[in-house]
């Protein structure tokens, strides 16, 4: 296998890059989601949703700490409160606030 | 007159030396002559001009001309004799020979007949007892498969339930820790609470990860005891796989002052087809028992790659282990009483399973007092890597990519067209099943989160729909039980996220080699 990235692999690492932003976004609105609905099972649904897609195509885009850091905190948001779950979420979105 | 005189004399003498007596009748069936020894044979009232029948029973009935052979009848003097009738020019010879010898063996042959009958009757009635124990042990046998099935049933399910939890704890703790690492700038009574806390939360960590180590080795052992565990080889590479044992189990070895060796010699192309986390998962469990039983000295993880196969051992200067243990230490949950070092008992019956899954043994020596050395050799076929332009099965296939993430679809439709793959994306199941109606594809690759309809129902109508394109998942989840899912539904294969490019066009030559046997 080559090492060497086309022009094309390198424009769409380049447009997932620029599209963090979004995600943090994102994150973001399931933090105001959970807070308004004291982390009740929908928002906390929704929540993984969301983290368990940016787990799949933080990973395939080669961010690793990102892909775990999303798993670390999908395996433990059953059963979290409002703050744990923030505080989880905050996390995640400092994080990918670094790549930006 | 002379004459018939004459040969009757000769029939009697010949009669008598052959031991046989006679009588014979005319048409009538009176008595014409008659031989002396009848008599012998308590045949007194026959006189010449008597009529038969008043005077031999077995002539009642017959006429002259019948020609028969009664081989045993009762004389009056109770000897049994045989009788031949002989019908010649109107007149009827009858010869009555002893038949006593003849009588007794066939009363032998009778006897024997009945022996063998019954010894037949017994025969059949035995196999009729075995086949009724054997049915009954086959009902047993069910009930014991049923009872350990259920059990295992409940072991993993119990098991499952705990983990998710102990989890939790375990990730909790940590964030609690981190908040109370971030007080050690505070007043100094605050910190001193905030230390002792710690070392509370400490062992709670502890307590809790050992729990969760109990509970996934019983997971594992349920699964291998319902043949749940299936080896996966995928490209591994091997070097990275030493690495990242030795970077887990060195703090262990670091906290005992143990020395934790490496003595790795790999071929140039140190890629083999494994089942990595298998092969993971038992080298920290040997490596991890190794450091447990052993208080001062070494560890030494030592990996051969030749031919094709892959021969490891961990050595240690530990404890050791007796004969005696030697012989119940791959017994589940038997645990040496006397080393004090808590253990769930399942780490090497475990290992020592997957080892066999793999292909290997596992061997054990040890000695009292000097260590212990725990090897196994399993098959490793080298990886031959082709460049993925060249890849002559991969380019000009057809691959169908079902997923609603347009990041990672465009990422893997880039990189499959760039090998010469021609790719069709949908986002959701329900456009797979339908563009797998309207042209045939050579692959499926299948997302299971989608909207509209999921990975699992588009398997489903795949299945029902009797359509074998075979299908890889790629799946964020990592969880046993969401594979195992796929594969009952039918997938070929099961990716988690991230996944290599390279795996999938492993995977599609593989296809190839199935379709071309």
């Amino acid at each position: 296998m080559t090492d060497i990235e086309s022009p094309q692999i390198q424009a769409l690492k380049q447009r997932y890059r620029e599209s963090l932003a979004e995600k943090i976004e994102l994150i973001e609105q399931q933090i105001n989601l959970i807070v308004a609905a004291e982390a009740d099972a929908g928002s906390l649904e929704e929540a993984h949703q969301v983290l368990h897609k940016l787990a799949g195509s933080s990973g395939m885009y080669g961010y690793n700490d990102i892909n775990l850091l999303c798993r670390k905190v999908m395996s433990g948001l059953g059963g979290s409160s409002v703050d744990d779950s923030v505080n989880a979420l905050n996390q995640i979105a400092e994080l990918l606030e670094q790549y930006r | 007159m002379e004459e018939r005189r004459l040969q009757q004399q000769i029939n009697e003498q010949l009669f008598k030396k052959l031991q046989l007596a006679y009588f014979c009748v005319d048409k009538s069936m009176r008595v014409t002559c008659f031989s002396k020894n009848l008599r012998n044979y308590g045949y007194d009232s026959v006189l010449v001009g008597a009529e038969i029948e008043e005077h031999v029973d077995f002539m009642i009935g017959l006429d002259a001309q019948t020609e028969l052979d009664l081989p045993m009848v009762e004389s009056p003097s109770g000897t049994p004799v045989a009788v031949s009738l002989l019908p010649s020019s109107g007149e009827l010879t009858v010869l009555i020979s002893d038949a006593s010898g003849h009588a007794e063996q066939r009363q032998l042959l009778q006897q024997k007949a009945n022996e063998n009958e019954l010894l037949l009757e017994q025969q059949h009635k035995l196999m009729g007892q075995l086949s009724l124990a054997s049915k009954e042990l086959e009902s047993k046998n069910q009930q014991l498969e049923e009872a350990s099935r259920l059990q295992t049933s409940f072991i993993s399910g119990v098991s499952h339930e705990f983990r998710t939890p102990l989890t939790s704890i375990i990730g909790y703790t940590n964030l609690v820790k981190e908040d109370l690492l971030l007080v050690s700038e505070s007043e100094p009574e605050v910190k001193a609470s905030a230390q002792q806390n710690s070392e509370h939360l400490r062992a709670v960590q502890r307590s809790s990860k050992h729990l969760l180590s109990l509970v996934e080795n019983l997971l594992d052992h349920g699964k291998l005891d319902s043949n749940e565990i299936f080896i996966r080889p995928k490209s591994t590479d091997l070097a990275e796989l030493f690495d990242d044992v030795a970077l887990l189990l060195k703090p262990l070895s670091d906290s005992k002052n143990i020395e934790f060796k490496l003595d790795i010699e790999l071929t140039n192309s140190f890629m083999a087809v494994m089942d990595d986390s298998r092969l993971r998962q038992c080298l920290i469990n040997l490596v991890g028992n190794a450091i447990k039983f052993t208080d001062q000295g070494s560890v030494t993880l030592t990996a051969r790659l030749a031919d094709e196969s892959l021969t490891i051992s961990v050595a240690d200067t530990g404890l050791g282990i007796s004969p005696e243990n030697l012989k119940k230490i791959r017994l589940p949950f038997w645990q040496a009483a006397d080393t004090g070092k808590a253990g769930t008992g399942l780490g090497l019956t475990i290992t020592e399973r997957i080892i066999e899954l793999m292909g290997g043994d596992l061997d054990i020596s040890s000695e009292l007092g000097k260590g212990t050395c725990v090897s196994f050799e399993v098959p490793a076929p080298m990886l031959l890597e082709t460049p993925i332009g060249e890849c002559s099965t991969v380019s000009g296939s057809k691959v169908l990519l079902a997923e609603d993430d347009a990041d990672i679809a465009d990422l893997v439709a880039m990189m499959m067209s760039e090998a010469g793959v021609d790719v069709t994306h949908v986002e959701n199941g329900a456009l797979a099943i339908e563009a797998l109606r309207d042209q045939p594809f050579d692959l499926v690759l299948m997302d299971i989160n989608m909207p509209v309809m999921t990975g699992y129902e588009a398997l489903e109508k795949l299945q029902e729909s009797k359509n074998k394109t075979p299908v890889v998942i790629l799946s964020a989840s990592s969880i046993e039980a969401d594979r195992a899912k796929a594969e009952s539904l039918g997938c070929f294969d099961y990716l988690v996220k991230p996944v290599d490019i390279g795996d999938i066009f492993q995977i599609m030559n593989r296809v190839v080699d199935q379709e071309s046997l």
